[in-house]
């Protein structure tokens, strides 16, 4: 963790309330037709929203999104796509079964940032310490404190996800990951 | 400050003195459930991950539910590869097709989970353990991470109290109080959140609900999201548990100081049968609305209405009857136990008599149709999980939701009928 930055800086993309899984994060006929190519299912991430929004976003950038952000169902190719282009995500709220798909899929993410939608624009420079929870609009100045991230849940969101995390784990564990029957 | 059940219950799991909603834990379970969808691709994970063996092959238990018939090339390759996996982890609580049935109620029947286990489980109806006054968590994909490493984060819920009064009226099941309580949680009635919460029963009431209506409640409720449902184990519950319990266990009940998010109150004898309406599973309304609907095919049975119980109650109605033509009714126990009991008992003879198909235990219909499939353009009324376009074959096709008295009443008349019409004693 001391290794770790904690401090992410990038460009916002400011989106609404109550977007859902399969409709505006991503029409889930892409999920159905080609589940896991990051690169077909690239071009349809919040289409219904913004048309070719994967052509605006560089690494680093952030989703900013309002209240039940990813509702309904938890599906998780529009969360593939937001780990292949490396986007952050804030948001007022979002189910829990959407925050674990982000989190596995090594986003980083607060789903706790009360009123955030009122502290940005599009295309506004933003800073989020997720360690410390300390929130900061470069381009306004405006500030905000929301709660830290828990420790572990931050590490495996900035290591890349659950699949890192194994690995880091076997790492440590080697000799206990032979064969049961050896 | 004193702790609700779930609680109690996560922090034994954890091995701290108390734990509290909103904080993230790492829970040691007694079980890990995962279900024949999830078997072969964990393996594959862990074997590109050099991850060779099980946390703990002894608290692992595989179960054959979703593909019980192989209906095409990719279930006979799975159902091998999973074999495989068992083999090379040494896996015994091993349920091959055939065995055990569906993973959501077996475990229950067969003493595996009682009341206060701690488990998890990669599937969202997991929750139907919440019946016997167990908490299992689902884990979706994420269970690899439990098969490897034992544990998983999870966030202890905060808990939301659901007290009953009155009784359930004639003809009226655990099947409809669920169904009005996840469209009364997301329409607003109650003004509470519903993410994520732990449904906790309470009041007089329940002494009146069995194991299998407190199943048919914890899985309706389940398809809204919340994190889990908890039924405090009464003396027939605490019974039917150590009867069949494979180790001793102790029942773990919320303090009478515990802190709870909300607290909800339902009259039970206000409620009458209620139907689902196509499309998702909180669309609930009074039967009145949907009476008449022609129906093609009906099912009765899996995960949330397949116990020996429900049975009972299809078979009171179908006793003497004949499904209706141009209508298919499909029944699925629950499990093989139940499926043996149907036969012993009589049932098996109604039910073929009345021109019913009895389905081998797990999922049947219910998952994506790989059995018994909706055309386009059909009508079906049943007992499944939830009822989203495509659920059972055709997406054009119309799926109402309903208990297994309403669906049994419907199938004999073709078109969805109210129970408490059919002129028997039910309850």
């Amino acid at each position: 963790m001391a290794n770790l930055n904690t401090v992410l800086r990038g460009r916002c993309h400011k989106f609404g309330h109550d977007l859902y899984t399969d409709v505006q994060v991503m029409p889930y006929k892409y999920g159905a037709l080609y589940p896991f190519d990051t690169e077909k299912l690239t071009p349809h991430l919040f289409e219904e929203v913004t048309p070719d929004f994967h052509k605006k976003t560089q690494p680093g950038d952030f989703v900013v999104a309002g209240r039940n952000f990813a509702q309904g169902k938890s599906h998780i190719q529009g969360f593939l796509v937001m780990a292949a282009l490396k986007l952050n995500l804030l948001c007022e709220s979002m189910p829990y079964k959407s925050y674990r798909a982000v989190i596995s899929r090594g986003i980083a993410v607060h789903r706790r940032c009360e009123g955030i939608s009122a502290l940005v624009n599009d295309g506004d420079t933003i800073e989020m310490d997720y360690a410390t929870g300390r929130f900061l609009n470069v381009t306004t100045g405006a500030t905000a404190q929301y709660a830290p991230v828990q420790k572990d849940l931050l590490e495996t969101m900035l290591l890349g996800g659950t699949g890192p995390m194994l690995e880091r784990w076997r790492d440590a564990h080697l000799n206990e990951t032979a064969p049961s029957g050896a | 400050m004193g702790m609700t059940a779930t609680e109690k219950v996560l922090a034994r799991a954890s091995g701290a003195v108390a734990v509290r909603a909103g904080e993230t834990i790492y829970p040691d379970p007694e079980l890990v459930i995962v279900h024949d969808g999830y078997i072969a691709s964990c393996k594959t994970q862990l074997d590109e991950r050099r991850i060779h063996r099980l946390f703990d092959p002894k608290r692992v238990m595989f179960v054959t539910d979703h593909a019980v018939v192989y209906t095409n090339a990719q279930f006979v390759e799975r159902g091998a590869a999973i074999r495989r996996a068992v083999s090379d982890w040494g896996v015994e609580k091993f349920f091959d097709v055939g065995q055990g049935g569906h993973g959501h109620v077996f475990p229950m029947e067969m003493g595996y989970v009682s009341p206060g286990t701690f488990l998890f489980a990669n599937d969202s109806h997991c929750s139907n353990n919440g019946a016997i006054g167990a908490v299992a968590t689902r884990t979706g994909t994420e269970i690899v991470t439990v098969l490897a490493t034992g544990t998983l984060w999870i966030e202890v819920p905060f808990t939301i109290r659901v007290t009953l009064t009155g009784r359930l009226q004639e003809g009226v099941f655990g099947r409809d109080l669920g169904y009005r309580l996840a469209r009364d949680f997301t329409n607003g009635t109650y003004g509470v959140e519903w993410d994520y919460r732990v449904l906790e029963f309470a009041g007089d009431a329940l002494d009146h609900l069995t194991l299998a209506q407190r199943v048919a409640i914890c899985n309706t409720v389940t398809e809204i999201g919340v994190a889990n449902v908890f039924f405090p184990p009464n003396d027939a519950i605490i019974a039917y548990a150590k009867e069949r319990a494979r180790r001793p266990f102790t029942p773990v009940y919320s303090d009478a100081d515990a802190s709870y998010e909300a607290e909800i109150k339902v009259d039970l004898g206000k409620l009458g049968p209620q139907v689902v309406l196509p499309g998702a599973p909180d669309r609930a309304t009074d039967i009145g609305e949907a009476v008449g609907r022609r129906v093609d095919h009906a099912f009765i049975g899996s995960c949330g209405s397949g116990m020996y119980e429900d049975l009972q109650v299809t078979a009171k109605i179908l006793q003497g009857k004949k499904v209706a033509p141009g209508t298919r009714l499909f029944i699925v126990p629950g499990t093989v136990a139940s499926a043996k009991r149907i036969v012993d008992e009589g049932l098996m003879k109604i039910f073929q008599d009345a021109g019913a198909i009895v389905l081998p235990s797990g999922c049947g219909p219910c998952t994506k149709g790989t059995m018994a499939p909706l055309a386009s353009g059909e009508v079906s009324i049943c007992t499944a999980a939830t009822n989203s376009a495509g659920r059972m074959g055709a997406k054009d096709a119309e799926i109402f939701l309903a208990s297994p008295a309403t669906v049994a009443c419907s199938a004999v008349q073709g078109k969805i009928s109210d129970p408490r019409a059919c002129g028997l004693r039910l309850n």
